[in-house]
């Protein structure tokens, strides 16, 4: 499955539907269905306010093959960003040096297998990865 | 899952002593953790700093929702309050310990133990 939506927070109401009808005919799991909705969230949230220029709309896409689940956001005629190598949360630090914003990506490095960046003619793409195990489908 | 949003409510009454339960269900994520952070702020604006948030209505928690509690903690915590967590289902409970939150947060099976836990600190010896 695959669908555009505006580039701004408003339009996470409308991917956690797009991320439902997904998961119903798919027929994911509950557990695995909370990660997709957080994967895509943080992604989606990230591109919305860390992505420059860009055109109107970012592009989710949804596969599911026997034994993976794929996840994967486009953004169109953007500068580069790399977010995957954004630094992970230290979750040893104390809490004075703890910081809210990094948190996002943080998770997704958590809940999913892999997650990649690529590059090309402007156009910026992260995929996301999780591994299925038999009894989450 | 449908999206419901988020409804955020305060209690507080003679029950909780000076503990105020914020309870929280729906869905905390980008869009509604704003209504959680004006609760939370209004209860610190009335220098409210012993709060339990009860999570038992909370299906779904991103980094967002997660974000406020870290933002505040040190604000209580340096008037001499805390913020518990109570009632966390599975899965949110699955994140926060991905976050490794347990190392700053406590979190309670329930309001009641939550609460009761504000009132062993407060017993003198």
């Amino acid at each position: 499955m695959e669908k555009n939506f505006k580039r701004e927070i408003s339009a996470l109401d409308e991917i956690f539907s797009f991320v439902d009808d997904f998961v119903t005919e798919s027929r994911i799991d509950d557990a695995v269905a909370f990660s997709i909705r957080l994967a895509v969230e943080e992604l989606f949230t990230n591109f919305v306010r860390h992505n420059t220029g860009g055109l109107d709309h970012i592009a989710i896409s949804l596969k599911r093959d026997s034994n993976q689940l794929l996840i994967q956001l486009k953004d169109f005629q953007v500068e580069p960003f790399d977010m995957t190598k954004v630094k992970s949360v230290d979750v040893d630090l104390p809490l004075e040096k703890r910081k809210a914003g990094e948190l996002g990506i943080h998770l997704v490095k958590s809940i999913v297998d892999k997650l990649s960046y690529e590059y090309s003619k402007r156009t910026l793409c992260v995929t996301a990865i999780k591994n299925l195990e038999e009894q989450d489908v | 899952m449908t999206v419901d949003g988020i409804v955020v409510s305060v209690i507080s009454g003679k029950d909780h002593g000076e503990v105020s339960i914020l309870q929280v269900s729906g869905y905390l994520d980008t869009t509604t953790a704003g209504e959680l952070e004006n609760a939370l702020y209004n209860l610190l604006k009335r220098d409210q700093y012993k709060i339990v948030v009860d999570l038992s209505g909370v299906t779904y928690i991103s980094s967002a929702g997660w974000g406020i509690f870290i933002g505040e903690i040190k604000e209580i915590r340096s008037n001499g309050g805390d913020l518990k967590l109570a009632g966390m289902i599975g899965d949110v409970h699955e994140v926060f310990q991905l976050l490794e939150f347990h190392s700053i947060l406590e979190s309670y099976p329930d309001t009641k133990s939550a609460v009761t836990a504000f009132k062993q600190v407060s017993m003198p010896d």
